[in-house]
């Protein structure tokens, strides 16, 4: 054959050299860069803060979100004077809401960038591969979406790792309680394939037998589906009293209760905290009108948080976790604030912070490593805007 | 240094993986987007098995290659009657049903909950621990797959395999069972894929479906099309490009708003300027 | 136990309708397209999510002052200006280099990575509504089968779409043109048809279709920029099961396309919706290539 391995060798190898020293000036820029960082625990220079969060895929509605809302809380930080005359510098990384990516944005973080502390990484499925390089480096993570509870029903290990988000088993608890007072027997599940809602309705149907609930049907879709026409058919079919409904993404609930709506479903539809997306329910009003869900008991903290997002940002907080992940960097700066700037110290301050939080009211962490304070009420959507039931 | 070697890593990865679809894509001129079925099947072959049924990394692997193989062929022979754009669109199919296979037969993969706590490799007795140690390992399999790749394509194999490729019919007349040898090569490219899944699975340590999804086949595609098609080094070139560029493009200074999705219209716009200006890749010696 | 069938299959049929009247739009443009230049324009799918945006951005984003239906039809106009620009800037080109339909695929491919990320640049995201209602539109009932208006008008637009351009190939010039590009583009152009003219215009209106399409997906459920490829997807399945190129082909593919799926979904089970698109996909390449109408 014609084919001519030298001058395609030396092709090769030349483009190889190239890269070899577009990574090492990278590498070289990159140390320069830290050259700024000082030793934890001296007082000059800057705080490194890092942030993951999920800026494209299919989670970008959440990440967006949240990164601008962890972006407010870092300048409000910096226009107080920072922690302790530290400015925090931050820096973002998007994990794509995915596996791999997210382990790279965790690595960048940690390895190149040597932050102290990171918000994030986000997403049920994304942050897992991350959690053995958090863990390894003992960089404290304050995450404001995750699934926290799949590392504890995994057994794997949290030390590192915490969730400003709302603790899912007691959104349950909460939600089962108030069914089975109204007297509901049986609930039917529909749930997308994404690793938040699929937990969500594993704990769903574990907890049910407990409330005496009965699940009735379970449905189980393709994440990204907004057809369910055919699935609600069945509910109706059925004569399903009640339907527990967990998706990916807020957007897609609120296209079930349309369907669910215009196909005259009368059943009762609940749903957890992440429902509540303020830009959602702009678009939804009527659609979402009647869904039943939990939230932390209102507080002074919501109501500010989403105006002083609005006053930054000229719209609605966007995704449902947006507050946590103000939250998330609040309580850093807290626990920062006691001197402890990275590692284990930073861990057990992290431990021991409390803040008046946005989400709910006194936030800090339980032993699970998840928001401990606050009760969670049930609320509903009324002409328009999210409401306490009753 | 850390993170340059977990760079490397997924560099070596994606090389195994860009150089095992150039042998159907570059050599046997079949556009195949299903590659990460492959990938994901020697991703969740170590997982499972090293996670509950107790096997090593290394027998997991081989057991890994031997399901890839298998799906392949069975793949080959359906796939095997189309060409051109229809073969890469049943390709597209078949990626999106073993993707569903990962998420719905939850009784062996665990679904969209993934599989966690995926142990590290032990090399003659001898856990890999850190990731410098875990490079090391990697860029063994990426030279094992080369010398592999440069094998089959310098072999009488391969020459055939290109024969195939610009003029099949003459070699059918010629008497060459043309539809077997393309099987072959999809199988063989298949069980590497799967050596790049195992190593995947045992370096992040948790896998799920998501990452075994059409997009990925498409990544895996971009990024053998931008090395070049029909050249083992090439694809080695376009691994590690394509894990650079969103360092690369750091540099630009793109406002954070927008930098993710300045990466996306990147990968977008390097396929119609390839595609434009350079059908055959960096270092191609095929066009499509 | 009464007969749980009378309850249900009267919204089944209704629900494959209204899915296989999507598919339908999508399809016909894409078939539109692929008749004339022989290969899969991927960024097809991308193309509708524009038009749905460019609606997006007159009636919300900027809040002009015009009549939804002016609107609609501006997003259709803005739709198919981008893929007669895909076609001038990238299509053309290729084709004149005498470019594989591979090649051709791979760059459509690449400009719909591009175009759904020049979406989200602009306007982020965030899954949005296009109609302001609130969420809930008025509907009919058939046969204890509820349509909501706005399907109604994706079923009327589907039919009447799909009618305007049997007529257009039939009894038109251009639509001759377009025949005999079909057939064939060498023997087309020597008989003195200006091809490039011609594919040009079948770019505009194909994707001025998609747009359509996009658009009533967006009034129907909502938008976001990735809502391109599942609509591609779906799509290409659709005239591939009924025929590639062949505009019946296309419009009766959406159909077998909705049916299987809803009554998949009812009969075996909601998570292998995708999957069963795909084996009704590859059984039919195995069992009728040509798909339902013969070329």
């Amino acid at each position: 054959m014609k084919d001519e391995p030298w001058g395609i060798g030396t092709k090769i190898a030349a483009g190889i050299l190239t890269l070899v020293i577009v990574i090492t000036t990278i590498m070289q820029y990159v140390a320069w860069r830290n050259g700024g960082v000082v030793a934890p625990g001296t007082d000059v220079g800057t705080i490194r803060l890092g942030g993951a969060f999920g800026l494209s895929g299919v989670c970008a509605e959440w990440g967006e979100g949240e990164k601008k809302a962890a972006q407010m809380a870092v300048d409000e930080i910096n226009a107080n004077g920072g922690i302790n005359g530290r400015k925090i510098d931050f820096m973002v990384e998007d994990t794509q809401c995915e596996n791999k990516t997210t382990v790279n944005a965790v690595q960048k973080l940690v390895n190149a960038d040597h932050v102290l502390a990171i918000v994030g990484p986000t997403w049920g499925d994304a942050y897992q591969g991350a959690s053995p390089v958090i863990n390894g480096s003992m960089t404290p993570a304050v995450a404001p979406d995750t699934a926290m509870e799949a590392l504890e029903l995994e057994h794997q290990p949290i030390d590192y790792i915490f969730s400003t988000y709302a603790p899912q088993r007691k959104e349950i608890a909460a939600l089962q309680a108030y069914a089975e007072k109204s007297g509901l027997k049986g609930i039917a599940m529909v749930w997308d394939q994404d690793s938040y809602s699929t937990m969500m309705a594993k704990l769903f149907e574990e907890a049910a037998p407990a409330h005496g609930i009965v699940i009735t049907d379970k449905h189980e879709m393709p994440t990204g589906i907004q057809d369910f026409r055919t699935i609600i058919a069945k509910l109706k079919a059925a004569h399903a009293e009640a339907a527990f409904i967990s998706f990916l993404a807020p957007h897609t609930k609120a296209s079930f209760l349309k369907q669910a709506k215009e196909l005259g479903f009368s059943g009762t539809v609940f749903s957890a905290a992440d429902i509540q997306d303020e830009s959602v329910l702009a678009s939804y009003k009527d659609a979402m009108d009647g869904v039943i869900y939990t939230y932390p008991v209102a507080n002074a903290g919501q109501k500010a948080f989403k105006e002083a997002y609005r006053a930054k940002y000229g719209e609605d907080p966007q995704g449902p976790a947006a507050v946590n992940a103000y939250d998330a960097v609040r309580i850093i700066a807290v626990a920062m604030r006691t001197g402890a700037t990275g590692g284990e110290a930073l861990r057990d301050a992290l431990m021991k912070a409390r803040i008046k939080g946005a989400f709910v009211d006194d936030l800090g962490f339980d032993a699970k490593h998840q928001v401990g304070g606050g009760a969670f009420e049930l609320k509903t959507v009324r002409n328009g805007t999210f409401v306490p039931l009753k | 240094m850390e993170y340059l070697i977990h760079l490397a890593v997924m560099s070596s990865i994606y090389a195994i993986l860009g150089m095992s679809l150039n042998l159907v894509v570059g050599y046997a001129g079949l556009l195949s987007v299903t590659h990460a079925a492959f990938y994901g099947i020697g991703a969740y072959a170590v997982g499972i098995l090293t996670v509950s049924h107790g096997y090593g990394f290394f027998g997991a692997t081989a057991i890994g290659m031997a399901c890839a193989a298998l799906a392949a062929w069975f793949i080959g022979i359906v796939s095997g009657r189309f060409k051109g754009d229809y073969y890469a669109l049943v390709s597209f199919g078949f990626n999106i049903i073993v993707f569903s296979i990962f998420l719905n037969v939850q009784s062996v993969t665990r679904g969209p909950l993934g599989i966690p706590g995926i142990p590290k490799p032990e090399v003659f007795g001898m856990l890999i621990r850190s990731n410098a140690q875990f490079l090391l390992l990697a860029i063994a399999f990426t030279l094992a797959t080369y010398a592999v790749s440069q094998w089959i394509v310098t072999s009488s194999f391969g020459r055939t395999l290109k024969g195939i490729r610009e003029d099949e019919d003459a070699l059918r007349v010629f008497g060459y069972d043309t539809a077997r040898y393309k099987r072959i090569i999809f199988v063989i490219a298949a069980m590497l894929a799967a050596v790049g899944g195992s190593l995947f699975a045992s370096y992040i340590s948790y896998i799920d479906p998501s990452t075994f999804s059409l997009n990925e086949s498409i990544f895996i595609l971009s990024l053998v099309i931008l090395g070049g098609l029909a050249n083992v080094n090439g694809s080695v070139f376009g691994a590690i490009f394509f894990i650079l560029l969103p360092e690369i493009l750091r540099f630009v200074g793109f406002p954070p708003d927008i930098a993710a999705q300045m990466r996306q219209v990147a990968y977008g716009l390097i396929l119609v300027l390839l595609m434009l200006y350079r059908p055959q890749g960096m270092f191609g010696e095929y066009k499509l | 136990m009464y007969i749980p069938y009378v309850d249900i299959v009267p919204q089944l049929i209704a629900n494959s309708v209204i899915a296989g009247a999507i598919y339908a739009l999508i399809a016909l443009g894409f078939n539109l397209i692929y008749g004339t230049t022989k290969f899969f324009n991927l960024a097809h799918g991308a193309v509708a999510a524009c038009g749905a945006y460019a609606v997006f951005a007159i009636l919300k984003t900027f809040a002009l002052p015009v009549n939804i239906v002016v609107a609609c039809a501006i997003g259709a106009f803005v739709a198919g200006i981008i893929g007669y620009g895909l076609e001038r800037l990238i299509y053309r080109p290729l084709r004149r280099r005498k470019a594989s339909n591979m090649v051709l695929m791979v760059a459509s491919l690449g400009a719909f990575t591009a175009l759904q990320a020049f979406i989200a640049i602009l306007f982020t995201s965030q899954f949005q509504a296009l109609e302001s209602s609130g969420g809930i539109s008025g509907a009919i009932e058939i046969y204890g089968a509820i349509i909501t208006h706005t399907q109604v008008v994706i079923i009327t637009c589907g039919i009447a779409i799909m009618a305007i351009l049997a007529f257009i190939a039939k009894y038109t010039l251009f639509g001759k043109a377009v025949s005999a590009i079909k057939d064939d583009e060498e023997v087309a152009r020597m008989v003195g048809i200006d091809t490039d003219r011609i594919i040009g215009k079948v770019f505009f209106i194909g994707s001025a279709i998609a747009g359509v399409a996009g658009i009533l997906i967006g009034f129907d459920t909502g938008i976001e920029p990735t809502m391109g490829m599942n609509l591609l997807l779906k799509g290409t399945i659709a005239s591939i099961i009924g025929g590639v190129g062949s505009l019946y082909g296309g419009f009766l593919g959406a159909f077998v396309l909705g049916f299987a799926e809803n009554f998949g979904i009812w009969k075996i089970s909601g998570e292998w919706k995708d999957a069963i698109a795909f084996v009704v996909l590859i059984v039919f390449l195995l069992v009728r290539p040509e798909g339902i109408i013969k070329k």
